[in-house]
């Protein structure tokens, strides 16, 4: 269909103020813990604190008579007892075996949240522990400890891509080069923690209000769960605090579901910030090694890598993350000979599943970096080496099919390569400002996609009710779409506005109910402007075409739109087409190094981006900076400590995020506007690719600055320092 | 929380009265700042806790002769904003500069820390390194006086006995001849926990070190000194040659471990440099850079920390406040609970939100009679008697600015005419997404606005550096504080 040029004042672009931010600054605004009343019982899990074992007995009598302790739920309380969103390998509660310290055994119910958690403390567990595996290398040997012991082996999946002749292409090339880098786990820290309530309606219908990022996906899950019809289980978002993807599994959504269906009562629960952190899922770690070849024209010619990351001990997304991080092991650039091997395997860590970026920036931290060694090998400019490589339009991706059209990896890194230059003096001399402090600066592309990838079913549905009678006076929007903070609601109100030719105060947005909207899909992927502003868009035309065409008070339409379909990749070479739309991003940062501490602090930020069509470009700045910051944090700082499948770091004084002082306050977004072709007004996704970019362009700064290469994030000052001190030859 | 009794004397006698009774059976709490998350993880617990903030003549900082004298109840902004300290005692005044945030230095008392007694705590290093004393006193055994160097018996062990009160800090002021400086390496620029820390003093003759103290902060399980490198100063001057080989020296007077902020090996890789480099900085005389000239405490006005208690509102039990201007009676209970519990549960005002449980997020900052404090980590029984502002406060704690026609914040609905000018800063310069920090972050920004009414930038990232956002990488934030201050 033709998208219509706006007529001006335009909506789309406009920094229209958030309507959720004067409940927020009020205080006003109810968050899932906020929702907590008195005559509530509260929930409290009991976990597993152990990585592998075996569940020989519970007895919750100890439990059961404690003051105020309703009732104790194990495993014979859940009726199907697994879940997952791709794959359901995770019960609700374990009732043979935990995997992983977060396990859950048990579920107290209890009048006051002091007796649950007394409860939880008293029921008693009787283990035979069982021989872990926590490391995803060992994991793969074949007599490693089986993590699904009905499983033939710990791969959870192996992605292979194949492509041209990479032999030849290596004996060919001018230079070759190696590369190991590593990744650990990342932490989402929503600041708002998992909270909820649950309660029975009088018409039998089962309501979870809580937080998470698709309203119909976790729906679907408690309704397989309870054994219910999908209709008799109604999901209802309250203010989310932050998601990340870190909310895409269920962590407490199906506990209130259970609790409040078994036990007939409204329930509350509200994990602590150690609770969340040893509980719901992480970032994978990976470890990529590759081979790199490119000739002394400046053509990368090869590639060989292999991407193992460590899934933990349930599917989540794992298979998802894992192609993706496959797919981007060669960076936007176009190889014609490569071979790339991902694995994802089962240990008894912590579930690794979605999170911002979903596997783009560990593979692409080793694909950067790599390119711009080779620049360094070949005596090139790593901006150059980049420019002669970038995906343009016709590319072939690793998957042997053009890259989507809207290609703009290239002007990209053109405006971030200008933007150095100007404002980081990129390719100059640099003063450092004492001996040991030293600066430096580092470029770096990234690309992530927008939307379901591989064959997974895509499609976003909106209903737009109009009403009016001279005039159009009122616009309803039903769109099953969470705001996790990052702003769709008000995007796809602006969309809905502009549509149809109102002021933005005539559409009222219905957005959190799975049983007033209808499924918009998840707020994931960088997806919802792009898949839900297009259904939205289209809901807003046919139904305005209706209203015109009646001359009726009321009109409606629902579209459920799909892109242009994506396949699954083939079993031996990979081939198809993983992907319907790319965001590219490039980004320059000036860092200085402390030589005496290791300690690494980021000056200044360029971050380019191809936003197809900024719909509120302050929302959309306001994304790119956020994600900075999550970038910088995972570069640098947060490091998530695991030994023998115990969290070391279950605090937000142990696992350390950055402050507004760890933030530079020169930053630049940069936002280009080159349409995508499906997009609403042209729009793509832009949440995540600021994380993909980051990491690599910090270690070049750190390179310039020094000399050293780090390849393991996050960068700290002891890996900094001890890089420096193995490059000076100093004794350890 | 896990404590039953909340005593809270009002005066040193009633105080060592009740230890002395509870003596071995009990913990004091001041700012709390340390006393919560201990508690909450079942570390030293106790039935009974006894609260000291209202015995007000602990409340001090003041010059003895050649001295500076702390009170109990000094907190890590008395000392930061006390001219005498910055002049005289620098080392300490940098080590409290570094701790935390302006809302845990605002509560923070020096004693506490040093009774805590964590190799990690900053303060300790430079007292050790400027050999201060200790008053311990206790009803049983009186007075007595306990140099600080012999105060620590092993880790977190100390020579205080049960029923004694660490009653003041004496700190010898450095002489004319005398330089000090702290340096702490954290793993983050601000709430981060050392990973080490040095403080020094030298004693000059003119560029030749007659003397050098240089006491150093998680290397070993206590505070310890470094008496090679020491040793090795004394009649040398400090030449890049000295500093460099006393920083290796330095090195074999520690016994460092691994933990999660960073192994032994770092440690005295480390170690060793920044001893070299703080005594750089003292050989050329650099050793007050960076200090700021006057620092942000988020407190209404410096040295008026605890709200002091009316005779008539003693508490005996029931907590009496006020609450954004009305008064609240809380119920039973309430007393063996965190303020922010207090706040969400028994005053039903959500607006504060729980995020870390231990100070480090922000999210449930409040005003407690002027300062703005972590209110996860305030016994709510603190609040009796006193003033406390939460975010749904804000708007009429300020001098109720009416929104102008026109601003893109009008006919966001009802409510948004009365806002404070940082709320409104805040919904235009969209520095709200998820929003869960954001009461948090407005009550530490309005804090600002009120003791700088026109913040520098380097001002609103200190005086908002204990409050945590994960969505917007604080530079809406920043703009919107500035926005408002320049509108103030």
């Amino acid at each position: 269909m033709t998208i219509p040029v706006p007529t001006p004042p335009s909506l789309i672009g406009t920094s229209v103020p958030r309507p959720d931010a004067l409940a927020k600054v009020t205080g006003e605004a109810a968050y899932p813990a906020d929702l907590i009343r008195p005559g509530m019982l509260h929930l409290c899990v009991v976990f597993a604190g152990r990585p592998h074992a075996r569940i020989l007995r519970i007895n919750s009598e100890a439990a059961l008579a404690h003051p105020g302790v309703v009732a104790v739920l194990t495993a014979a309380d859940v009726p199907y007892n697994a879940y997952g969103l791709v794959e359901p390998d995770q019960p609700a509660l374990c009732g043979d075996l935990v995997r992983f310290t977060g396990d859950k055994v048990a579920l107290v119910a209890a009048e006051t949240k002091e007796a649950a958690e007394a409860g939880a403390a008293l029921v008693a567990v009787e283990y035979d522990d069982l021989p872990a595996v926590t490391d995803p290398r060992a994991a793969l040997a074949t007599d490693a400890p089986l993590v699904h012991a009905e499983r033939e082996s710990n791969v959870l999946l192996h992605v292979p891509l194949r492509k041209g002749d990479p032999d030849a292409a290596f004996a060919a090339a001018d230079v070759v080069l190696d590369g190991e880098f590593h990744t650990t786990w990342q932490e989402h820290a929503f600041l708002q923690p998992e909270a909820g309530v649950a309660w029975v309606e009088p018409d039998g219908r089962l309501v979870v209000r809580t937080a998470g990022q698709w309203l119909h996906e976790d729906r679907r899950q408690i309704a397989e769960m309870l054994q219910l019809p999908p209709e008799q289980v109604v999901v209802q978002y309250a203010a989310i605090g932050g998601a990340f993807g870190g909310r895409e599994d269920l962590s407490i959504q199906h506990l209130l579901a259970l609790a409040a269906w078994k036990l007939r009562r409204p329930v509350a629960l509200q994990w602590s910030r150690e609770e969340s952190m040893i509980a719901h899922h992480k970032r994978h770690p990976m470890t990529i090694r590759c081979t790199w070849g490119a000739t002394r024209e400046g053509r990368i010619t090869a590639v060989r890598a292999e991407v193992l990351a460590d899934g933990g001990a349930y599917a989540s997304t794992s298979v998802e993350v894992l192609k993706c991080a496959t797919l981007f092991a060669t960076g936007c650039y176009e190889i014609p000979n490569l071979s790339v091997d991902g694995y994802v395997v089962y240990t008894n860590n912590l579930p690794a599943g979605a999170f911002r970026g979903f596997g783009a920036p560990q593979a692409q931290f080793a694909a950067e970096s790599m390119v711009t060694r080779l620049a360094h090998a070949l005596g090139m400019d790593p901006a150059e080496l980049r420019r002669r490589n970038i995906y343009r339009e016709g590319s072939l991706e690793p998957t042997q099919n053009p890259v989507p059209a809207g290609v703009s990896a290239l002007p990209v890194l053109e405006r971030c390569l200008d933007e150095a230059r100007a404002r980081l003096g990129y390719g100059q001399p640099r003063a450092h400002p004492a001996p040991h402090l030293r600066r430096g600066v580092g470029l770096a592309c990234g690309i992530k996609n927008v939307g379901y990838s591989f064959g997974f079913p895509e499609q976003s549905t909106a209903t737009v009710e109009l009403f009016g009678t001279a005039e159009l006076e009122h616009a309803r929007v039903r769109i099953g779409a969470a705001d996790v903070g990052q702003g769709a609601h008000l995007a796809l109100r602006q969309i809905a506005a502009e549509a149809l030719g109102i002021p933005l105060e005539r559409v009222e947005m219905v957005t959190d109910d799975s049983a007033e909207a209808p499924n918009a899909g998840s707020a994931s992927a960088s997806r919802m402007t792009l898949m839900g502003g297009r259904a939205v868009h289209d809901a807003a035309l046919a139904a305005r075409a209706k209203w015109s065409a009646a001359e009726e008070y009321a009109a409606e339409a629902t579209i459920q739109f799909r892109p242009t379909p994506t396949t699954a990749l083939d079993p031996v070479t990979g081939a198809g087409r993983p992907n319907y739309c790319y965001g590219y991003a490039a980004q320059a940062v000036e860092v200085e190094v402390n030589t005496l501490t290791g300690q690494v602090q980021v000056l200044k930020i360029v971050s380019v981006h191809d936003v197809g069509r900024a719909i509120n470009r302050q929302q959309v700045e306001g994304q790119i900076e956020g994600c900075l910051a999550q970038a910088l944090g995972y570069a640098l700082l947060e490091d998530f400590q695991v030994r023998d499948g115990r969290v070391l770091t279950p605090y937000l004084s142990t696992y350390l995020l950055p402050t507004i002082l760890d933030m530079p306050p020169e930053v630049y977004p940069i936002i280009l506007e080159l349409a995508d072709p499906e997009g609403p007004y042209g729009a793509r996704g832009v949440a995540e690719m600021a994380l993909v970019p980051f990491a690599p362009a910090v270690a070049a700064a750190i390179h310039d600055a020094t000399g050293v290469w780090l390849s393991q994030q996050p960068m700290t000052p002891e890996r900094v320092l001890f890089a420096l001190q193995s490059q000076r030859g100093d004794s350890p | 929380m896990p404590w039953q009794t909340f005593l809270r004397p009002a005066s040193l006698d009633e105080l060592l009265d009740l230890l002395d009774q509870h003596a071995g059976h009990t913990r004091l709490v001041a700012g709390g700042t340390d006393v919560l998350v201990e508690l909450s993880r079942g570390i030293l617990p106790t039935a009974t806790l006894i609260d000291v903030t209202a015995v007000r003549d602990l409340k001090y900082v003041r010059e003895d002769g050649d001295a500076l004298a702390l009170g109990a109840l000094a907190t890590h902004n008395d000392v930061i904003a006390s001219p005498a300290c910055v002049a005289r005692v620098l080392p300490l005044a940098q080590a409290c500069w570094e701790v935390g945030a302006p809302q845990i230095r605002t509560r923070a008392t020096v004693a506490g820390n040093l009774v805590t007694a964590s190799p990690a705590n900053d303060t300790i290093t430079p007292l050790v390194a400027l050999d201060a004393t200790l008053v311990l006193t206790g009803k049983a055994g009186g007075e007595r006086i306990v140099p600080l160097r012999d105060f620590y018996h092993g880790v977190r062990k100390t020579a205080l006995r049960p029923g004694e009160l660490l009653r003041e800090v004496r700190v010898p002021a450095l002489r004319p001849n005398q330089r000090g400086l702290f340096l702490k390496l954290g793993l983050r620029r601000a709430q981060a926990i050392s990973v080490i820390n040095v403080a020094f003093v030298v004693t000059l003759d003119g560029e030749t070190v007659v003397d050098a103290s240089i006491a150093l902060g998680c290397v070993a399980p206590t505070i310890v000194r470094a008496p090679s490198a020491e040793a090795y100063l004394a009649g040398r001057r400090l030449d890049a040659e000295a500093c460099a080989e006393a920083g290796r020296l330095a090195t074999q007077d520690v016994t460092p471990i691994d933990d999660v902020r960073g192994s032994a090996r770092y440690r005295l890789a480390a170690l060793s440099g920044l001893v070299a480099e703080g005594l750089r900085r003292l050989a050329s005389g650099r050793e007050r850079d960076g200090f700021p000239a006057a620092p942000i405490l988020l407190e209404a006005l410096p040295l008026t920390p605890f709200r002091p208690q009316q005779p008539e509102s003693r508490f005996s039990g029931i907590i009496a406040t006020t609450i954004n201007g009305r008064p609240y009676e809380l119920p039973p209970g309430a007393e063996s609970k965190s303020l922010l519990d207090a706040l969400r549960k028994d005053a039903r005002l959500t607006g504060p939100k729980e995020g870390c449980a231990e100070g480090e997020c922000g999210a449930c900052t409040v005003w407690l009679g002027g300062q703005a404090v972590m209110s996860c980590l305030v016994p709510a029984a603190q609040a009796h008697g006193a003033q406390v502002t939460t975010i749904e406060g804000l708007a009429s704690a300020s001098p109720s600015p009416r929104m102008e026609k026109g601003s893109p914040t009008e006919g966001l609905g009802s409510g948004g005419e009365n806002l404070h000018p940082l709320q409104r800063a805040f919904i235009e310069h969209g520095a709200v997404q998820c929003g869960f920090c954001i009461p948090g972050m407005l009550m530490a920004g309005a804090k600002l606005l009120d003791e700088r009414p026109h913040p520098s930038l380097d001002e609103i990232q200190t005086a908002l550096s204990g409050n945590l956002c994960r969505c917007t990488g604080y530079r809406k934030i920043i703009d919107a504080v500035l926005a408002a201050g320049g509108d103030a």
